[in-house]
């Protein structure tokens, strides 16, 4: 949006966007100076997140979006779409948990205990602690099983898992623990981490022309945007080598 | 010197939006821009192409929502309203701009064409049908179509509910059979989302290869040999066609691709914001919100406020620059490629259809200027469509690709984050209420078949994803939220109805004619014909 948009809205709505950008403002917004000032603040704010976001955004993502973004959205009167005053179920009645990967270092797990759960282990007296169990089984049975615990509260559904590890499998249990026992309410399937940086068997293949086209294909913009992926040094030599690549 | 090939394809896709309760839904524009400025333009530049005896040689990939939408009777009959309404305006512009003596005469003039060749070739040449001129050119061997899976989900976030992914893959074929004839042997699957498993669904519905993003491949426990200059071989035979990353800021960057050039059109100034409200309002929302009209008289100019007419003389000079760099860049680096490869490397390159046209104005010509500049390179580098290179060059390396998409950082954190994370209960709940349903109620018939058919069409729209794109933006979020809850809301109405015996055949018609996604969908895809793996 420029600023010669701003000043052409109401005044109601540049201050939607006041707080939509969540821009502070002191001062008194009904004379015109000081709405210049505000268009002003609005402007950088709204540009600082473009900005932000446009590098953040992998392009086709950051497309995706701006397909969605107009001014129409903004301050269309969107006609609402009848759902017959459906409301969505604060619980299914259900115990159960999911574990979702969004990366190679995080995942989200969301939760759900039925009635029948609560009033067992929750309500019971000898109830202790609700807590999640992640654990992960490395899938070349180098390191085994290893499990980590974080306690939650009633409050909580959901929660994001920091992984610790790569190639390996996680799955999630959600745990009522008692007085001297412990009862698995639910737990997840498996999700199957992968490395998330290029595959140690570059070691032994010993190949120039792989180390080129690898690098050529642009491991090295892809490092940067990854999760804490390595660029083996003898790729990265290859810029400076006599083939004197760029990609 | 072996050859160099790239491999351009263009998805267009947009959600399934169709309201018929309402007399106009500002939504449903998204469709009419789409065909306006990117669908049918794209047509009049592939039949310019052919006739002048140009090789194409691109894909192109329509996902099912939007071909349900492009054969909708409502919508087609909508946006002739809508070209009329576009046309109208613009003879009222051209008499305003005459008469005040304004620079913008020949661009009125301009859109005004574009608007009445579309109603010409919309009604006229194509019959309202456009997907019959793509399918045209499919069967003259120019192009090849391909789709993409359902209602667009994220396939990573389904991986324990086989039933759901499925019922996807079958409603697609379908799709695609109805729309073009035959099987769909490509796939672009939605935002190159993968995961390992998921080539069992494409190998059983008939595909033979698809696209991954780059991490997919480059980050495979299996080193790829080639880098991303040929496909790989999955273990069950299919092709993964990998992204290549080496052009993608030149066409994608918002501040340094071309579409960002200063003499192109300026997206966001458009007289349906610019001129007086009660000018303008019989062409806006409900005739008092202001929304674009596609009448733009300005170029992007740089970072000012202070935008220049747009010179359409010029952008069409920069045009051929642009397609004349990105065919020397790739010459360039096919240069230092293609002698590291034992098989003539291809370079595979997605991009959204809608960014060519709509959103970068002239992308189409500069897509057609890529071609004509193309053919003038002789055999050296050239396009080729994918089964055509696997027909050529059957043998890659076998490698397994690992869970990623072309999303930010590789995986998936733009549609599993704080905004809408909370939508995957619902979703998740309803795929197993709707597995549950088909458990209590396998293949009945008559009334009963009709209501679990619309359920399970229910709960696939509710995995569109661009509900959570929408919700991350937070500008229309409102209206992605009550589309899943318009969904859950008349799925957990025939669920309650099934389990009472009491189906209302009212409400189910008013359903049904509303939501008609996938009119061949059987409710048994739900079936659980896949364990749940532990």
């Amino acid at each position: 949006m420029t600023r010669e948009k701003l000043s052409q809205l109401t005044l109601e709505d540049l201050l939607r966007l006041v707080e939509m950008y969540g821009v502070d403002i002191d001062e008194d917004v009904e004379s015109q100076p000081d709405r210049t000032l505000i268009e002003l603040a609005v402007f950088e704010a709204m540009r600082e997140e473009h900005d932000s976001r446009d590098e953040e955004d992998a392009f086709p993502v950051s497309y995706h979006q701006q397909r969605f973004e107009s001014l129409e959205q903004i301050f269309g009167q969107s006609t609402d779409v009848q759902t017959d005053s459906f409301e969505f179920p604060q619980s299914y009645n259900v115990s159960r948990i999911d574990l979702m990967l969004r990366d190679p270092a995080w995942a989200f797990c969301y939760w759900d205990i039925s009635t029948h759960d609560k009033s067992e282990y929750i309500n019971n007296q000898d109830f202790r602690e609700l807590l999640l169990r992640l654990e992960w089984i490395a899938t070349t049975s180098r390191t085994g099983q290893n499990i980590m615990e974080v306690p939650i509260s009633m409050d909580d559904s959901s929660w994001y898992l920091n992984l610790q590890n790569r190639e390996c499998h996680y799955r999630v249990h959600l745990l009522a623990r008692l007085a001297d026992s412990e009862k698995i309410l639910a737990s997840s399937r498996r999700i199957n981490v992968p490395m998330g940086a290029i595959s140690q068997k570059l070691e032994v293949l010993d190949s120039f022309e792989t180390d080129a086209l690898i690098f050529l294909s642009g491991i090295e913009s892809l490092g940067e945007r990854g999760v804490h992926t390595e660029i083996p040094q003898r790729i990265l030599s290859i810029r400076e080598s006599q083939v004197g690549f760029d990609a | 010197m072996l050859k160099s090939y790239l491999n351009i394809l263009l998805h267009a896709h947009l959600p399934f939006i169709r309201h018929p309760e309402y007399s106009e839904f500002l939504e449903e524009r998204w469709l009419f821009e789409a065909i306006s400025e990117t669908y049918l333009p794209l047509l009049r530049s592939l039949n310019r192409l052919h006739e002048d005896k140009i090789p194409i040689n691109i894909t192109l990939s329509f996902s099912p929502s939007l071909m349900a939408m492009l054969q909708d009777e409502l919508l087609q009959e909508r946006y002739i309203q809508h070209l009329v309404k576009m046309m109208e305006l613009g003879e009222k512009e051209l008499e305003r701009t005459r008469r005040e003596g304004h620079e913008f005469v020949p661009l009125v003039q301009i859109y005004l064409d574009l608007f009445s060749q579309n109603y010409q070739d919309f009604l006229e040449l194509y019959n309202r049908n456009i997907l019959a001129g793509f399918g045209r050119l499919a069967q003259l061997g120019e192009i090849e179509l391909i789709t993409t899976v359902g209602t667009y989900p994220f396939l990573p976030f389904y991986e324990h509910y086989p039933e759901s992914i499925q019922a996807q893959f079958d409603v697609t074929q379908q799709a695609f059979a109805r729309s073009f004839g035959g099987v769909a042997q490509g796939v672009w699957l939605p935002e190159a989302g993968y995961f390992p498993g998921l080539e069992k669904y494409l190998r059983d519905c008939g595909v033979r290869y698809f696209y991954t993003s780059a991490h997919a491949v480059l980050f495979s426990p299996d080193v790829p040999r080639s880098g991303l200059y040929a496909p790989v071989t999955l273990p069950n035979g299919l092709h993964a066609f990998p992204r290549d990353l080496s052009t993608v800021s030149l066409v994608w960057s918002s501040k340094s691709g071309y579409p960002s050039d200063p003499v192109y059109r300026e997206f966001y100034r458009d007289i349906g914001h610019d001129l007086d409200l009660a000018y303008v309002s019989p062409y806006i929302h409900l005739e008092k919100t202001r929304i674009n009209t596609g009448y733009k008289y300005y170029a992007i100019s740089g970072d000012t406020a202070h935008k220049q007419p747009y010179d359409p003389a010029l952008a069409k000079q920069k045009i051929k620059e642009h397609a004349q760099n990105f065919v020397f860049h790739h010459l360039m680096h096919f240069k230092k490629v293609q002698p590291l490869m034992s098989v003539p490397p291809i370079s595979s390159s997605p991009y959204n259809a809608e960014l060519l046209g709509h959103r970068w104005f002239e992308g189409v010509d500069w897509l057609e200027a890529i071609l004509r500049e193309l053919a003038k390179q002789g055999d050296q580098l050239s396009t080729i469509l994918p089964l055509n290179y696997l027909a050529q060059y059957p043998q890659h390396q076998k490698v397994s690709p690992i869970f990623s998409s072309w999303g930010n950082k590789g995986y998936a954190e733009t549609w599993l984050e704080g905004s809408n994370d909370w939508i995957y209960r619902h979703l998740h709940m309803a795929i197993d209420r709707m597995v549950e349903l088909v458990d209590r109620f396998p293949d009945v018939t008559g009334l009963k078949r009709r209501a679990l058919n619309q359920a399970a069409r229910e709960v696939l729209l509710t995995q569109s994803i661009d509900w959570p794109v929408i919700m991350r933006n937070g500008t229309a979020s409102s209206y992605a939220a009550s589309r899943i809850k318009e969904h859950l809301a008349n799925f957990y109405h025939i669920y309650d109805a099934m389990g009472e015996g009491k189906m209302g055949t009212d409400w189910l018609t008013k359903v049904e004619r509303k939501n008609n996604i996938f009119p061949d969908i059987n409710y048994m895809s739900f079936h659980n014909k896949r364990r749940r793996s532990n």
